[in-house]
């Protein structure tokens, strides 16, 4: 039940958020950032309509906690992720190539960065984690 | 790693839901740890481990050869 009410909270935000930039748009007559807004306001109180009515069967509810916490899953997601990383930066490499061959040297620099700074990231990341555990 | 876990599920007559439920998991992990293409972690081992009255060792066979890979 912790886990949904903490979804909730999460929904409300994004709704009040929602709002928040339904206004700006409405105040500034800016049908994109009006837009966004009626997105997220749709997709939150949908959200939480299915989130009051998994409240009421506490079955679900159990389930929807097995899956959010369950290992294999968590495992499933990080191997995921990992080899995700790892596609991207092949892809960027490759696609940063490409672009140097077509002479387009700007983007193929942003992209180069881009990858630089990712490893970076991923360097930091696994000094903290390492320190960690 | 062997594991023994549908040999002492089917020996009490236990569905693959019943064990998850009891356990905390999907039946998913159920059978990807019967069928052997999933290692539990230790708090799992041990909570598996404890549903059946073993120990983790009975429950779980340590492929030596595998390890050392």
């Amino acid at each position: 039940m912790k886990l949904i009410k903490k979804k909730m909270i999460y929904m409300a935000c994004v709704a009040a958020a929602g709002i928040g930039m339904l206004a700006v748009g409405l105040l500034r007559a800016d049908s994109q950032i009006s837009g966004v807004g009626i997105g997220m306001l749709v997709v939150s109180a949908l959200k939480l309509i299915q989130y009051l009515r998994m409240m009421k069967d506490p079955e679900k509810v159990r389930q929807l906690e097995v899956v959010q916490k369950e290992e294999r899953l968590i495992f499933l997601a990080n191997k995921s992720a990992a080899i995700t990383l790892y596609a991207l930066i092949l892809i960027a490499y490759a696609a940063m190539l490409v672009l140097l061959f077509m002479g387009h040297s700007l983007p193929a620099t942003c992209i180069a960065y881009g990858v630089c700074g990712t490893l970076i990231i991923y360097c930091v990341v696994r000094w903290i984690l390492s320190k960690k555990y | 790693m062997i594991t023994k876990i549908a040999d002492y599920r089917k020996e009490r007559r236990i569905t693959q839901e019943e064990l998850a439920q009891a356990v905390c998991v999907t039946r998913q992990t159920i059978i990807s740890l019967e069928n052997g293409k999933y290692v539990a972690s230790l708090p799992l081992a041990h909570r598996l481990a404890q549903y059946f009255g073993v120990c983790i060792e009975d429950l779980f066979v340590f492929d030596e050869e595998e390890g050392a890979k």
